[in-house]
């Protein structure tokens, strides 16, 4: 008996417990619950202070990459396998392309400075991962070539020059004495200053993100996200993509790969994820602090009678048009895309598309996109129809004599193409997805910014018959 | 030619306000037009039907429209023309940003050009001309510099009205990013409408009637059809448009049974309140408190007092700081009949009117009456300029004197009005629109319930300007329930009565009797149990101290000190958690909406436990210790109560000895018998009854409603708490002080050894 002296007590507790439960579990929560990111925990990793490892001063770049692989001796290798180094991509099928290539930075055209093999390599590789590309024949197998310190430096008293070695001055030592994990600065010397400058290239990367506020970037600013937060990946293999060099979609970075794709509280706005990209209300304008280039028009460089005006007119690259706070153009895209390969024949009566996105209303996988598209004006051989990358910052190149045939005759023996002596400027258009710079939820687009009358998005061109508030989404 | 320039105009005359809004914002592609593309084109007709082109003379819109559709049953089935605003088709009907239609319009065939026949169902910009506040465009919003001296006329009936009786703005725009000088814009993330932001336009919710391709509202509907399938043609519908327009309400388009998953009593919520009550928490356009139209002098403001505008009335409106405001929540009887909170502005208006008709005169004929030569009439002028230096401040523009109004008066009867006269009158002005989404709109519940609430207060709606007299309440504010206008000292005030008809709000009501009925039970009780132990205390040692020989006993069995023990502490969460619903401004333990839901709970478990008790007594037959036995009842009652009133305090022994098979007295046997069948059935059913009010609407009218049970679960709930203290004081009385506790505890009672207490088990 006495066992069960106070087992009241224990209907009290059971009482207790049950109503705990009913309060946490069973009644329906004051705040309808939303399915967020898990909360996020910024993965301060201390990195191991390097300055007492390297006490003597370093003759060559090589030398410190050889220190460092002392103790990380797979860091080289895994840094050759990734296109960082190669600057190309694994075999893959480009679309309207017989068989399987490797394509990428090394052996693709755009529509910016148009092209590193055409005997452009020193002036480019200034942003490659390694030291001394300075022609096609450059030895990709030699490990002390790989620049450990662009990624690693934390000093900020790095810099690259010519063919990608350290430029002259930098204190090789205290450098190699800083590293550390990479930071957004790392990322960004060479990712915010693409196609020539600050921000030229992608509209939603430049250095506002080294130090953003909440409203330019909400996961950099708010969250205080690092590059390499997303863009992770053991192993040095950094997890993302760009359209402008890749024709699809894998080993990337998605919104979803943290968010679930049902996470606005409102049903609508949930029915929407399956069409439209997050990027798409998430992102309304691009380049909303530093300017981007939306105009190139190659054909106006080489007038010595205009005055340089950075953001205007270069002799050596023609006219440009900036732009800030864009709103992007609206595209279906379903990850994959074609790309203009060297040697395509093109027809000149047109734009030419460049790095299209593939996907239509009628495509499951496809979503719309918002995109940056950047438009040029570049040269082409008039008589064999393909676009033709000029020898440009190279020797004898259009940057020192301002001769388009013979910077073109110099790109195209570069490259392996016939080029006729005629030349032309065609209209080329490159499509840029927008990922970078999200804003916080309260000024993602409303209803009304695409649809209706004053929407910004043109149904029609999109396949839609009309506006799908009206006639509803597609099937 | 001077027709020509005459046609010109007419037309043109709505475009310039509706080519302002359709401006493109910087930044955004082409504005995809929203004309309808199949509308055939047509001739321009004058008065006599012939083409203009021909004539010459000027356009009739009514025959030029009505040359296919019926424009007299138009005009007349039109809500419009019936409130005297003769608009025509074009002012609604004209696509934004048409270009003014000219002869060049004309193609050779005598028929306007294709591309000239921009015509669409009405849009918010054409709402916009006339209504207050409908905001549709790009660039932020902002106030009209003439939004508080315009004063529709019947000749101009362009005016902000709407927004100036509410403060309610239809605009589908963040507040932030508008240009509304209002206090903590920059927090206000929501847009002024969440409609409007959704591309729910005007006409989404104000739609032809008998529009065939609108089902949801059928009018005068059977109560055994949901809809009418037989409906007009398409052909007959575009010749015979039914302009008076719907009112859709929300429940045309929503299930608000469908959310609200976090309410208690989610129906009865539904019932009792307009969806406008917690999903307009508050309205941000500047809102009228008086208005005086007695004198309109051009450029002139008529609101005298603003709700909710810093400054004074010498400043332009935009410089003057908003505040948003939480409009009024007030009963009000729906088409339907039940009474219902819905939010309301309250607003007294002065104005001219015919005392022998009672209708109001223009202000287009007041204006008339007080100007001579477009300046303001000599006499008047040199009556109001009261510091004589030339100027009528807006301070001076009052009809303040008697003479002033009795020269007025004189002015308007020259100018041919009969008996004019001044007449106030408060009306309550229903908030409809500023709808917020569930993100902003209000969730917590002492929004409500509460003394101090939403629901509380009395209303200011002005004061008596000097020398008028005093207001009535106008056709709505006189269908307002649960109080009345008042004026006291010549402040217009809507005094609530301290209950709404028919509604018990919990928290908010009370109904003095059942409080006041409760706290007398208590405090007797509290204060008899305070005497009589003070005189225990007091006579503690005059007792002589009877130490007769005691056995302990096994009294309790484990389930009876179980369900006695969940018995109370169910009954002393169930009081706790009453009192905070009953009482939210005095007990704040759990917060409202816990307290609901732990009451809710936990007389669950006590209904439970209370019949698994019952089952327990009845089947062990130990429910015969509650039962009084027959003989000598009557005379161990006695005993037991002069034990209690004077044998206590001499060291008496108990009447009654305490024993297995009788472990109760009789005054506790009656106390239980009453406890248990009266007290305790009488809360239960209320409880279950308030409970369901939600469920059974219909059924728990019938009984009386909140307004009956609600009182009496609580004079039920302070009789419990009276039964607590005397229980807990009458335990100190066994043998010892805590010897009664201790057996309830472990079981082990101390009993008188001189009594058969051989077998055990």
């Amino acid at each position: 008996m006495s066992k069960l002296r106070h087992f009241w007590v224990v209907g009290i507790v059971a009482v207790v417990v049950g109503l705990v439960f009913y309060l946490g579990i069973v009644r329906p929560p004051l705040e309808p619950e939303r399915e967020l990111a898990p909360k996020y925990e910024p993965k301060t990793r201390d990195h191991v202070d390097h300055s007492p490892y390297f006490t003597d001063a370093f003759a060559t770049p090589q030398d410190v990459t050889r220190a460092c692989l002392e103790c990380h001796p797979e860091a080289a290798t895994e840094v050759m396998k990734t296109q960082h180094w190669t600057w190309l991509g694994d075999e893959v099928e480009v679309p309207g392309h017989p068989g399987k290539q490797r394509i990428g930075k090394a052996n693709l055209i755009n529509n910016f400075c148009i092209a590193v093999n055409a005997g452009n390599y020193a002036g480019c590789t200034k942003c490659h991962a390694g030291y001394g590309w300075r022609d096609k024949d450059f030895d990709f197998s030699r490990q002390e070539n790989v620049d450990c310190l662009v990624c690693h430096d934390n000093t900020g008293n790095y810099l690259k020059g010519e063919g990608g070695m350290p430029a002259p001055g930098v204190d090789l030592l205290a450098v190699a004495q800083g590293v550390g994990y990479p930071k957004r600065e790392n990322c960004g010397y060479c990712h915010n200053y693409g196609g020539g400058g600050l921000g030229v290239k992608h509209g939603d990367l430049d250095n506002t993100l080294d130090n953003p506020s909440e409203n330019d970037d909400v996961h950099m600013g708010r969250e205080k996200f690092t590059c390499t937060e997303c863009h992770s990946g053991g192993h040095h293999n950094v997890k993302g993509r760009s359209m402008s060099v890749s024709v699809e979609d894998s080993n990337n970075v998605g919104c979803t790969d943290c968010h679930g794709e049902q996470s606005h509280r409102d049903e609508r706005l949930n029915a929407h994820t399956k069409s439209i990209a997050c990027q798409t209300c998430h992102i309304p304008t691009f380049a909303r602090r530093v300017p981007t280039k939306t105009d190139w028009d190659w054909s106006k460089a080489g007038d010595p009678n205009r005055a340089d005006d950075v953001h205007h007119y270069l002799k050596i690259k023609g006219e440009f048009v900036y732009g800030t706070e864009i709103v992007p153009e609206y595209h279906w895209f379903n990850g994959t895309s074609e790309r203009y390969l060297l040697g395509d024949k093109i027809d000149p009566s047109k734009p030419v598309d460049i790095n299209n996105p593939l996907g239509d209303v009628r495509d499951r996988n496809a979503r719309i996109w918002p995109f940056k598209v950047h438009r040029a004006k570049q040269p082409y051989d008039l008589d064999n129809k393909v676009l033709v990358p000029p020898r440009t910052s190279g020797e004898g190149g259009f940057w020192h004599k301002f001769d388009w045939n013979e910077a073109l005759r110099l790109g195209a023996q570069d490259v392996g193409l016939d080029y006729s002596g005629h030349y032309g400027f065609v209209e080329t258009i490159m499509y840029w997805p927008l990922s970078h710079m999200v804003t916080p939820k309260e000024q993602a687009l409303g209803c009304d910014d695409c649809h209706g009358s004053q929407g910004r998005l043109n149904w029609k061109d999109l396949g839609y018959d009309q506006d799908p508030i009206v006639a509803g989404g597609r099937p | 030619m001077n027709n020509l320039a005459r046609f010109i105009l007419i037309v043109a005359l709505p475009l310039p306000l509706l080519a302002s809004t359709s401006e493109s914002a910087p930044g955004t592609t082409s504005v995809q037009s929203v004309a309808n593309p199949m509308h055939p084109s047509f001739a321009l007709l004058d008065e006599q039907g012939h083409s203009i082109q021909t004539s010459g003379a000027e356009l009739s819109v009514n025959k030029t429209c009505g040359a296919c559709h019926d424009a007299d049953y138009i005009n007349s089935n039109n809500q419009h023309w019936v409130d005297g605003i003769h608009a025509n088709c074009l002012q609604c009907h004209m696509a934004p940003g048409t270009p003014a239609w000219t002869i060049d319009s004309l193609g050779p065939d005598g028929l306007l050009r294709k591309e000239a026949v921009q015509l669409t169902s009405a849009t918010p910009e054409q709402c916009a001309q006339c209504h207050g506040l409908v905001h549709a465009a790009r660039p932020p919003l902002s106030l009209p510099d003439d939004f508080s001296t315009r004063m529709a006329t019947g000749t101009d009936p362009q005016e902000y009205d709407w927004t100036r009786a509410t403060g309610e703005i239809f605009s589908g725009q963040k507040i932030e990013e508008s240009y509304l000088n209002l206090q903590d814009r920059d927090s206000q993330k929501q847009p002024f409408d969440a409609h409007a932001s959704r591309m729910v336009s005007c006409s989404s919710c104000h739609y032809s009637s008998n529009n065939p391709a609108r089902n949801d509202h059928v009018q005068g509907q059977l109560s055994y059809l949901q809809k009418d399938p037989r409906k007009l043609t398409f052909s007959q519908y575009l010749q015979r448009p039914n302009h008076k327009l719907v009112n859709a309400q929300c429940t045309d388009c929503h299930s608000p049974l469908a959310g609200h998953k976090f309410l208690t009593q989610r129906e009865r919520h539904m019932e009792v309140l307009s969806c406008q009550a917690c999903h307009v928490p508050s309205l941000h356009g500047p809102a009228a408190k008086l208005e005086d139209r007695t004198l309109p002098l051009p450029g002139a403001s008529d609101i005298r007092t603003w709700r909710n505008l810093e400054g004074d009335d010498g400043q332009p409106i935009s410089a003057r700081f908003i505040s948003a405001y939480s409009p009024f929540l007030l009963p009000h009887a729906e088409i339907n009949g039940t009474p219902r909170l819905s939010p309301f502005n309250l607003v007294t208006r002065y104005e001219w009117v015919e005392a022998g008709t009672g209708r109001p005169v223009d202000i287009a004929v007041v204006r008339a009456a007080l100007l001579q030569n477009d300046a303001i009439h000599p006499r008047l002028s040199a009556l109001l300029d009261t510091n004589a230096n030339g100027h009528i401040e807006p301070q001076e523009a009052v009809l303040d004197t008697q003479e002033k109004q009795n020269l007025v008066k004189d002015l308007l009867m020259a100018s041919g009005v009969a008996q004019p006269e001044i007449r106030g009158h408060s009306e309550a002005f229903k908030v409809a629109h500023g709808i917020v989404g569930a993100e902003t709109a209000v969730r917590d519940c002492e929004a409500c319930h509460g003394r101090d609430s939403r629901l509380s207060g009395d209303i200011d709606i002005g004061e008596v300007p000097h020398a008028f007299p005093s207001p009535t309440a106008g056709p709505v504010a006189s269908t307002l329930l649960g109080g009345q206008l008042a004026i006291t000292d010549g402040r217009i005030q809507w005094k609530r009565a301290d209950d709404f008809h028919e509604l018990y709000v919990f928290g908010y009501s009370r109904r003095g009797w059942s409080d006041l009925a409760g706290l007398v039970l208590f405090s007797f009780a509290s204060l008899f149990v305070l005497l009589h132990a003070g005189r225990r205390i007091a006579t503690r040692n005059r007792r002589k101290q009877v130490h007769s020989e005691t056995v302990r006993v096994y009294l309790y069995s484990t389930y009876e000190r179980l369900w006695h023990w969940l018995m109370a502490f169910t009954v002393i969460l169930l009081m706790l958690t009453g009192f905070e619903v009953h009482y939210p401004d005095y007990v704040t333990l759990l917060g409202y909406r816990n307290a609901v839901s732990i009451h809710n709970f936990v007389a669950v478990v006590m209904v439970a436990n209370a019949f698994l008790a019952l089952f327990y007594h009845l089947s062990s037959n130990a429910i015969r210790q509650f039962i009084p036995g027959r003989s000598r009842f009557l005379e161990e009652l006695l005993a037991q109560a002069k034990y209690y009133s004077y044998g206590i305090f001499i060291g008496a022994p108990h009447p009654i000895k305490k024993t297995r098979q009788r472990k109760l007295n009789p005054l506790q046997q009656v106390t239980y018998l009453g406890l248990l069948n009266v007290l305790f059935p009488l809360q239960v059913i209320t409880g279950v009854i308030i409970w369901m009010s939600s469920r059974w609407p219909g059924v728990f009218e019938s009984i009386g409603g909140l307004k009956f049970i609600a009182p009496v679960h609580n004079v039920g709930s302070w009789m419990f708490l009276t039964f607590l203290v005397i229980h807990v004081y009458l335990i100190t009385t066994g043998h010892t002080l805590t010897s009664n506790l201790s057996a309830m505890v472990d079981g082990y009672d101390e009993l008188d050894k001189d009594h058969d207490e051989t077998t055990e088990g």
